[in-house]
């Protein structure tokens, strides 16, 4: 009875884990195309992608998983950036640059790590506990 | 001899899965730290006597089976320990989200120092019924 407890615990946290890891990744692009600029006058620039979680009962186990729920985009106001010999640049020289500020992203990196440490801790945990379960047989 | 008759090893037992219990439940608010609107839930403290009464009431329930071709029924498998959900928590994050990791992780500890203890317990208890026993094993 304990023990199907704690090794539903591995896999919940297993789910959190992996959840935090799709954040990651989405993150990652965001980074990645901080700079990506339309190619012609008129075009849009790359637009910033956000993850949002929902907690999903497993029907089979009876536990609350995380999962991601969808990967939006991040409806805000594109930057302007004054470049006037940028093939994509408007009349006035301006061309629309993403919607992504490193500084957030990079912070939402480090939310996402923790978050991700502490579900490796309970991991981690949890096999101490079935490890010393165990034992009590030797 | 069955060893459950023995106070002290249906205490360790039922603390056992209790722990275990616990462990699940602090897990699902953990990974759930950055769902929107979740609230998180603990377990109410570990009562012996509670958890034998609601063990019992269960095992009352179920189907009645009237002929030998009846079917028993499944019913699905409750815990016997009370879950409680936090309404009074530390801080909402602007998402709607009470999970406050740092708590979660104090508690994460305790449950497994108190699983160290209760193992540790268990396995003297057996060394004294070993002693009872004596060398001519």
């Amino acid at each position: 009875m304990a023990m199907d407890d704690l090794l539903r615990t591995l896999r919940i946290s297993a789910s959190g884990m992996k959840a935090q890891g799709t954040r990651l990744r989405v993150i990652s692009e965001n980074v990645a195309n901080a700079n990506s600029l339309p190619t012609q006058p008129g075009g849009l620039p790359y637009r910033r992608k956000v993850v949002t979680f929902q907690n999903q009962l497993d029907q089979a186990t009876g536990v609350n998983m995380v999962r991601v729920d969808r990967v939006k985009t991040d409806l805000s106001d594109f930057q302007q950036r004054y470049d006037p010999s940028h093939p994509a640049s408007d009349a006035n020289g301006y061309v629309l640059a993403p919607n992504v500020s490193t500084l957030v992203e990079m912070s939402d990196m480090r939310e996402a790590q923790r978050s991700y440490e502490a579900n490796l801790n309970v991991i981690k945990a949890s096999k101490s506990m079935l490890q010393e379960t165990i034992g009590l047989m030797r | 001899m069955d060893l459950n008759k023995l106070s002290l090893f249906g205490v360790l037992k039922g603390q056992l899965g209790w722990l275990g219990r616990r462990q699940e439940v602090l897990a699902q608010n953990i990974a759930n730290s950055d769902t929107p609107n979740y609230k998180p839930s603990d377990l109410k403290a570990f009562n012996f006597q509670e958890m034998v009464k609601t063990q019992q009431m269960q095992q009352g329930r179920g189907l009645k089976t009237t002929s030998p071709m009846h079917f028993a029924g499944t019913r699905s498998q409750t815990s016997p320990f009370a879950e409680a959900q936090n309404t009074a928590p530390f801080e909402t994050s602007p998402n709607g989200n009470a999970v406050v990791l740092e708590e979660q992780m104090a508690k994460l500890g305790e449950t497994q120092i108190q699983h160290r203890l209760t193992t540790e317990l268990y396995r003297k208890h057996i060394n004294l019924i070993k002693t009872a026993i004596g060398k001519g094993r």
